[in-house]
């Protein structure tokens, strides 16, 4: 009798595992879902940007068409891509190219470069890219630690059951060189505890 | 005769035991003192801020805690308070004797500009290394070397994430020793406790780390934002 106590003991533990570990499955899967979110309303941010700062540079350097033409094509093709991380990342690669040579083109344009608007819109640009830069990094580590998971005994029995299947990282570039970033002023509250 | 002899040696020896409490305190308030004048800060041996009230892991542990020896003043607009914290937890063993062992802290405390979730970071120890092998992580980032180093927990792990980016990882494995709280709007940074004239280590440890707060922690995490 004690051993029919004891199977039964052992076979509820198991379930009460099984349970937990298919939660956290979903939880995580959930997670990267909403973390993916921010990473699409980020880049939103900059694809909202660049027809300001195309406009700006046109001031100065209208007969730089075939860089405008090329970043628009390349911004709405990055739009349009509806596809898994790896696709949107080589769309927002293209866009961060036709943005770097766009700032190159800056460059040669002094007036430009001191002109308020570009400046501010230069800014905006950065702080946008650091912010795709926090989303895309809190979304690779929610992507690494559930494929931990998915490749880890014993969840990758559950994983498999279940169909949880390992997820893409989104990895790319920079459009604005960190050396010209603007400097970091985190103005602190002067108050007492 | 011998029983005498004993009761005045031991008399010496208590009597001595206080006086030499008595002028090692008397020394190390002078020695806080000069301290704080060379930092061009003020001092207090009492806690004129209730320290104890504000929300860290660090204040609420043991059975009994207090502040003493309080420095506070400004480095580049920015509010700093250092002190010395001390708990302790009493034990009792199966004969029912007790006993109390304390542990003391350098401590510093500066605001943030927004409010941050419950977040601590520290050097992996003993146990959160086995828990590492064991399976149970911490929050993880791209850096193994990080990941190893140290462990980051966070009622928030978006804002974990978002603060402990690639220069914030650099500075604190270049600093690593240190302790790290952050809850509400402040950051507090400890480790064991220092000579007074070496308070300057853990002001410098929280002011660098303020300094290293990625601004997009700002620009997410302020109210309204």
């Amino acid at each position: 009798m004690i051993g029919v106590y004891i199977a039964a003991g052992v076979v509820g533990l198991l379930l009460i595992a099984f349970a937990v570990s298919y939660d956290r499955f979903v939880r995580q899967r959930n997670l990267i879902k909403n973390s993916w979110a921010n990473v699409d309303t980020e880049l939103r941010r900059r694809y909202d940007l660049i027809p300001n700062l195309v406009e700006a540079v046109k001031g100065y350097a209208a007969h730089e068409k075939e860089i405008f033409e090329k970043l628009a094509q390349a911004r709405a093709d990055a739009i349009a891509q509806a596809g898994p991380p790896e696709a949107q990342a080589r769309a927002e690669n293209g866009v961060v190219s036709g943005l770097r040579q766009l700032l190159a083109v800056t460059e040669n344009y002094p007036q430009l470069k001191a002109s308020q608007n570009f400046l501010s819109l230069q800014n905006e640009l950065t702080n946008t890219e650091d912010r795709i830069q926090a989303a895309r990094r809190f979304y690779n580590n929610n992507v690494r630690a559930y494929n931990t998971r998915v490749q880890s005994f014993p969840s990758n029995a559950i994983a498999g059951m279940f169909h949880f299947q390992e997820q893409q990282y989104f990895e790319i570039d920079e459009a604005v060189a960190r050396a010209g970033a603007p400097q970091v002023d985190l103005a602190p509250d002067t108050g007492t505890p | 005769m011998a029983v005498a002899l004993i009761i005045v040696i031991g008399v010496l020896v208590v009597g001595g035991a206080i006086v030499f409490g008595y002028y090692a305190r008397k020394r190390r308030i002078q020695e806080w003192q000069q301290t704080a004048g060379h930092l061009g800060f003020q001092y207090s041996t009492e806690d004129p801020f209730d320290l104890l009230g504000l929300p860290f892991d660090l204040f609420r542990r043991g059975d009994g805690r207090g502040v003493e020896n309080v420095v506070w003043g400004q480095r580049d607009g920015l509010d700093i308070k250092a002190f010395e914290y001390w708990y302790y937890e009493d034990s009792s063993d199966a004969q029912g004797h007790t006993s109390r062992d304390y542990s003391h802290f350098s401590c510093t405390v500066v605001p943030t500009a927004v409010s941050c979730p419950h977040t601590s970071i520290a050097p992996e120890g003993v146990f959160s290394r086995l828990g590492r092998a064991l399976g149970f992580h911490d929050i993880e980032f791209e850096s193994e070397e990080f990941n190893k180093a140290m462990k980051v927990n966070s009622a928030d792990p978006q804002f974990a994430t978002y603060l402990v980016d690639a220069r914030m990882m650099q500075w604190l494995l270049d600093n690593k020793g240190w302790h790290f709280e952050l809850c509400g709007r402040w950051v507090l940074a400890y480790g064991g406790r220092t000579k007074p004239k070496l308070i300057w280590g853990v002001i410098e440890a929280a002011r660098e780390f303020h300094q290293h707060i990625p601004k997009v922690i700002d620009e997410t995490y302020r109210e309204g934002s």
